[in-house]
């Protein structure tokens, strides 16, 4: 059995903001929410992972560093098979239908399919165009103007169009995380991200559950999914708490 | 195994250099007999004659000498490896072809000098724990399993690998090319739910819940050959010369082959003899969870002494987490050693290699190349 902790700290409003006094956790989770959205729509990723890496570290010692220093902060520490458990779960959540990753799944998405078609489709136009297959031969006035003119109107709409489909790729992915990205999440900000998080946890019902199980585990028995059931119990009631006191979660995990 | 000498037959590879070497254009290289020497310094260890097409690889000639200085075994296992990893890249397949001479017929460089699988090869193989099937030709998954051995891979190393769904070559691959060595491949293979993410160099610290855990074990794995590495130097033996294996969690058990000493923390010295058994403990932390955890890891199974291996954070833990230490160091169960990197650090490393093991490239300079 592999000896990992996982500790769910629940960091109240007014520490959120404000503990510790050079940069508080909720500047630095804000940050780190902003890097990635910067790595997964590109920039120079290696330096913003880097930075990512440094950040998401320091957020995981400072919620350490604050069940050292308040002993009233409310926490829940997962050991042993419920560690490991949830590890499972947040794999099973976190791989879509075809067991590919997030990242792929956006690569993928029908947005990026969209583009790449409208892409393919003005290729296609504008090659037919100046390639002079539709050369206006039929018409009665000046085939150079027709081309011209015929030429100008693509590039017209073709611009309108990828101001469009710019728009909405950029509403995209700057968009509310989905369910499956909030998932490999470990730092939920007070009242939005952490109420996100515990739907997203309300909504797995058991035959989801297992269904995702035999999925990715496809020998897997029912004492597993009882376990993951169980770690989804514990945590479905630590957001709820949470949520209630509207303060920010912060999943560590350690090494024991 | 013993010292043996194929300098009797060199007459051989002759005659190959006099018909085909060098190839009259770099497109008949492989589609007619082509010889491959390999050398150690200026003395050629192993030769071998081969051809090869994009389903076949044969060969005719294979001979070696073993070297005075030199272990023995050490230049049939380099040709067998090299024609091993020639053969994966010719044909996609680990699998050799031996071509000689029928039953009766007079062998000459067409027909080829080696009719069967040559006796060290055999002897290799079965010191390996491997039974070759057929008397003239190294099956794919035979061929796989000899490459995975002579890396350095253990029987259970490769159990773990194939059982987590991890490519063999590919993990022999990454050894090869100093990304990891094959003991943190192990490690890796089996504490990682998805090692085969970590070894192909897909995850990402992005999605920080799934990167964390394999975070964990990597920087584990990383502070072992770290700490292996420094264990070579202070005894003056290469890698894979200290045989360890790991125990249960972050535990490993390393028996030290040559007398040597290093730095305990605190500045006092370790004398290491050979024949000691070590029971060493990786304890990769930042302050924060020294602080926090070090209780955890100052326990013992009270068989051997534990060596806890930790960071250069360890230099700025709280004055009650050291007391703590000097207190178990005083009981005679503890002795610290420390790398000299931080936390910060070894991720950094730890993003290095991902990018190494995504391109199967590492710079020249890699600490076991």
């Amino acid at each position: 059995m592999k000896s990992r902790r996982l500790s769910l700290v629940a960091i109240p409003p007014r520490a959120w903001w404000e503990w510790p006094d050079d940069v508080p956790i909720g500047i630095l989770a804000n940050d780190a929410f902003a890097l990635e959205r910067r790595i997964v729509n590109g920039g120079d990723r290696d330096v913003e992972r880097g930075i990512f890496l440094q950040l998401a570290r320091r957020i995981d010692a400072l919620a350490l560093a604050r069940l050292v220093e308040d002993n009233s902060t409310h926490c829940v520490h997962l050991t042993g098979e419920l560690a490991e458990a949830s590890r499972l779960l947040t794999v099973i959540l976190y791989h879509d239908e075809r067991g590919q990753t997030v990242e792929h799944l956006r690569e993928s998405s029908s947005l990026r399919g969209a583009w790449n078609a409208c892409l393919s489709m003005h290729n296609l136009i504008m090659r037919l165009l100046f390639d002079g297959v539709i050369d206006g031969g039929d018409l009665s006035f000046d085939r150079a103007m027709v081309k011209h003119h015929l030429q100008q109107m693509v590039r017209g709409i073709w611009k309108a169009f990828v101001s469009l489909v710019q728009w909405s790729l950029d509403e995209a992915v700057t968009a509310p995380p989905t369910n499956r990205e909030r998932s490999s999440r470990t730092f939920f900000l007070p009242e939005e991200e952490v109420r996100d998080q515990l739907e997203a946890l309300r909504s797995i019902n058991p035959d989801h559950l297992k269904r995702e199980v035999l999925r990715v585990h496809p020998g897997a028995d029912d004492a597993l999914v009882d376990k993951l059931w169980e770690v989804l119990e514990i945590k479905r009631n630590f957001f709820g708490q949470a949520h209630r006191s509207k303060s920010g979660v912060i999943e560590v995990l350690t090494a024991i | 195994m013993t010292y043996s000498s194929d300098a009797a037959r060199m007459g051989q590879l002759e005659l190959y250099r006099s018909q085909y070497d060098p190839p009259e254009s770099p497109k008949d290289f492989g589609r007619e007999w082509t010889p491959f020497r390999g050398c150690h310094k200026d003395v050629m260890l192993w030769v071998a004659v081969t051809k090869w097409s994009r389903n076949d690889y044969k060969v005719a000639l294979f001979l070696c000498e073993d070297l005075v200085g030199l272990p023995i075994g050490w230049s049939v296992r380099a040709g067998l490896l090299t024609l091993l990893a020639n053969a994966y890249k010719a044909t996609g397949k680990m699998s050799l072809r031996f071509y000689g001479p029928r039953k009766g017929a007079k062998a000459n460089p067409e027909t080829g000098y080696e009719p069967i699988i040559p006796r060290k090869i055999r002897a290799l193989a079965s010191e390996l724990g491997i039974h070759l099937k057929n008397q003239r030709f190294i099956e794919d998954s035979e061929g796989r399993l000899l490459f995975a051995r002579l890396t350095g891979f253990s029987s259970q190393s490769i159990e773990a690998l194939e059982s987590k769904g991890v490519d063999v070559v590919h993990a022999c691959m990454l050894t090869h090319r100093g990304v990891w060595f094959p003991s943190s491949i192990h490690y890796l293979a089996r504490e990682c739910l998805i090692p085969a993410n970590i070894l192909r160099g897909e995850a990402k610290p992005e999605f920080w819940g799934i990167f964390k855990a394999d975070l964990l074990d990597l920087r584990v794995a990383i502070t072992a050959e770290r700490f292996l590495t420094a264990l070579d130097t202070a005894c003056q033996v290469q890698y894979g010369n200290h045989p360890h294996h790991w125990l249960e969690g972050r535990s490993m058990e390393i028996t030290i082959a040559n007398d040597g000493e290093v730095f305990l923390f605190g500045g006092t010295r370790l004398q290491l003899t050979s024949g000691d058994r070590l029971l060493v403990k990786f304890s990769p932390r930042d302050q924060t969870e020294y602080d926090l955890l070090a209780a955890t890891d100052y326990l013992a199974d009270g068989k051997l002494p534990l060596h806890l291996v930790v960071t250069k954070d360890f230099d700025w833990v709280s004055p009650e987490t050291r007391r703590l230490a000097h207190e178990a160091i005083e009981r005679g169960y503890l002795r610290i050693l420390q790398i000299f990197e931080t936390v910060d650090e070894l991720d950094g490393e730890a993003m290095t290699r991902l990018d190494q093991a995504a391109s199967l490239r590492a710079p020249l300079t890699g600490s076991n190349e």
